[in-house]
């Protein structure tokens, strides 16, 4: 009997050490929490919803409405004097519902501080908009960086790109700014800026190139959207195009020219190179093409296909048809949309954008696929027999039968999902305090009767030492 | 042995199976799907401007309508400004020092740049995160943004610089005030991401991207490239004497 005891207490030890079931040493949690006022958590815990944030449209709508001096004074803070000093560090959200707009005071003291903001159209303008700061619900900043409009029935304003126009100098650029092979924008002159919607596809006219007078050429530009990779970038600066002598001879020679301006990912990046790169179909091995090497080494930009076509011979039907407006006065006017991928940010009239409505998948069901469950695999029963069959007979199939023999383990949903959270190693506090015993011993129990000496007061010493 | 022994031992070694069982059948180690370098990194000083401070705001803390006061400064000559009414800059300051909101992107204006007279840049400011100085010294501790004059000459010339600022971890930072003078830039590859590096070193704050980008012409055009005109507190300095010594 004393063996089987034995063997099952070794047992009963082994299958302890086995499960784990030995006595864990807890630790304690940071002294942080332990300050805190709840049970080791500072702060609301998941699931608990924060203070109500502002309504995005509240910030840029209430200046518009209540005029410069109609301030809600919610926040304590005059429009036109000093916020407090400290303020700065303790600005809550009444101080930005209260914002003020257009107010600069001359210098002042240390301390001083007023808000300030914006443009003359904030308050008054779709597009303007002050800063979102409702969290993540609201963002004025869309994916290709600028604003997005907040008001749905304000015209809106597409995201542009800048182009520098950079070689050769004095070269004269047009572009159309009111109708199809027009032209009719005011000469640029390079080296020169200009900015043009994303997404679009331009015609340019060169004229007046350097060492080949009399030569003009019509090239386009087609500038893709701004992704999430690209958009710092064109948020700061300018897609560099320039024609080079090498290409004036290559398509004064009957060839095109097709230039690829992208941004290299960082794999295509080495360290002495910085910014974007460009790629040229002539300077390539034949067969590659520039389009998809760029595309394989970072986000395109923009396209560039130069040719010796005379756009504006008489006859040469380019000049009508797929024109689409300029978007706003001033801008180029694109002739088509660019076939690059995305929506990016731009307007909401359809130029430019996919069909796909903006913050949905690719591929829907009933929109741009099939609709769910309906099945594009028929049978052949009914149909328009193949030609070989003669004419004039009835269907002859009766049956079609289709046996899929894949193996298949599609699982059902489940109804409920149980989680186990174990965190190791877990909390373990200090037991709470249910009895003190307090001791209390007096080494000098003081003067008898009276107070301590050294609770008296200060007293005036006797100058004869008599007392 | 006897038949209810025989049992009991079958029994107390089912258990040790099973509980052997038990212990073996641990679930994958999430290490198992990490990257290389051991994290998935949400974020990067890619991205378009707006982005990581608006995932920011989201997040724990009191960093919604909080002014952060930041301190700009450059090479002898640079004037930051701030864009005012009616589109314009106001007037440059060497030492320009600002409440901004964390999320906006605030676009500033560059003059007087040494060695390009005439020239100006609009670089952009994004506050990612705030600092907690002492109460009632925010003014006294703001966010350090001290260009020098590589980053405006690499801009002039057609390239990107995207600056990360960060606060340094207090375990591994040198006990040396931080001015403009001290200040030292980390020049990382091409290749690297800014945002990655100031996270090993510290606790990013906020990322300047410095282009040549122009203002556009198109009046329209203007909202977008100021990025909805976010709001920001001026903060004015103290008037020095004119006795006062310039350290």
């Amino acid at each position: 009997m004393k063996r089987i005891v034995t063997h099952l207490s070794l047992l009963a030890a082994t299958a302890v050490i086995a499960t784990g079931c030995v006595p864990v040493r807890h630790n304690l949690p940071p002294e942080q929490r332990l300050l805190e006022p709840g049970p080791g958590v500072g702060g609301p815990g998941p699931g608990v919803l924060g203070p109500p944030s502002v309504q995005p449209g509240m910030g840029g709508a209430m200046p518009m409405m209540m005029g410069a001096g109609g301030m809600m004074g919610a926040g304590g803070f005059g429009m036109n004097g000093p916020m407090p000093e400290g303020a700065i560090g303790a600005a809550g959200p009444d101080v930005m519902r209260s914002a003020p707009l257009m107010q600069m005071a001359s210098n002042g003291s240390n301390g001083d501080i007023q808000l300030a903001s914006c443009g003359p159209e904030c308050g008054s303008c779709g597009d303007g908009g002050l800063l979102g700061i409702g969290g993540g619900a609201y963002s004025n900043i869309p994916a290709g960086g600028g604003v997005t409009s907040g008001m749905s029935m304000m015209p809106s304003v597409p995201a542009t790109v800048q182009v520098t126009l950079g070689q050769p100098e004095g070269m004269q650029v047009r572009y159309d700014a009111t109708g199809a092979g027009m032209f009719d924008s005011e000469p640029l002159v390079v080296p020169a800026r200009q900015n043009f919607p994303q997404g679009g596809l331009y015609r340019l006219k060169l004229t007046n190139i350097p060492s080949r007078e009399g030569v003009e050429l019509y090239p386009t530009v087609e500038l893709a959207h701004a992704n999430p990779r690209t958009g710092a970038y064109l948020a700061h600066n300018s897609v560099p195009i320039q024609f080079t002598p090498e290409d004036f001879d290559q398509v004064l020679t009957g060839n095109f020219v097709t230039k690829v301006i992208y941004l290299p990912d960082p794999d295509f990046q080495g360290p002495a190179l910085a910014g974007i790169d460009t790629l040229v179909s002539t300077r390539l091995d034949p067969g590659i093409d520039p389009i998809v090497e760029a595309d394989r080494r970072g986000s395109i930009l923009a396209i560039i296909r130069l040719g010796d076509k005379d756009i504006e011979m008489a006859g040469t039907g380019q000049v009508s048809g797929g024109m689409m407006g300029a978007p706003i006065a001033g801008l180029p006017a694109p002739f088509a949309a660019a076939m690059t991928e995305g929506c990016g940010s731009c307007a909401g009239d359809g130029s430019g954008c996919s069909s796909t409505p903006m913050g949905l998948p690719g591929m829907i069901a009933g929109v741009n696929a099939p609709q769910y469950g309906m099945p594009i695999t028929g049978t052949p029963i009914g149909l328009a027999g193949p030609p070989h069959i003669p004419l004039g007979h009835p269907a002859g199939l009766k049956k079609h039968v289709i046996k899929n023999h894949t193996p298949m383990h599609i699982p059902r949903p489940v109804d409920k999902v149980k989680m186990s959270v174990r965190m190791q190693p877990g909390y373990s506090y200090p037991n709470p305090v249910s009895r003190v015993r307090i001791t209390e011993q007096n080494i000098h129990p003081g003067v008898p009767n009276q107070r301590g000496l050294y609770q008296h007061a200060s007293q005036q010493v006797d100058p004869d030492c008599r007392q | 042995m006897t038949p209810p022994q025989t049992s009991l031992l079958r029994i107390a070694a089912s258990i040790i199976m099973i509980a052997v069982s038990g212990s073996l059948s641990e679930a994958a180690d999430p290490s198992l799907y990490l990257s290389n370098t051991g994290q998935h990194r949400l974020h990067s000083s890619d991205m378009p401007p707006g982005q990581i401070g608006q995932a920011r705001l989201t997040g724990r803390g009191p960093v919604q309508s909080y002014f952060q006061p930041v301190a700009f400064s450059g090479p002898k000559g640079v004037g930051f400004s701030m864009p005012e009414s009616g589109n314009f800059f106001g007037k440059p300051d060497s030492s320009l020092q600002v409440g901004l909101m964390i999320g906006g992107v605030y676009r500033f204006c560059i003059t007087g740049i040494p060695g390009a007279e005439g020239a100006e840049l609009y670089p952009t400011i994004e506050l990612i995160d705030r600092i907690y100085p002492p109460p009632g010294l925010a003014t006294s501790f703001p966010i350090m943004i001290n260009l020098d004059k590589e980053d405006l000459a690499a801009a002039l010339d057609g390239r990107m610089v995207t600056r990360v600022i960060y606060l340094e971890d207090p375990q591994t930072a040198f006990a040396l005030p931080e001015t403009p003078k001290t200040s030292r830039a980390i020049d990382i590859a091409e290749y690297q991401d800014a945002l990655e590096v100031a996270d090993r070193f510290g606790r990013p704050v906020a990322i300047v991207r410095i282009g040549s980008v122009s203002p556009p012409s198109a009046e329209a055009l203007m909202p977008q490239f100021f990025f909805g005109y976010p709001l920001w507190a001026p903060i004015y300095q103290p008037e020095q004497p004119e006795y006062a010594v310039q350290p």
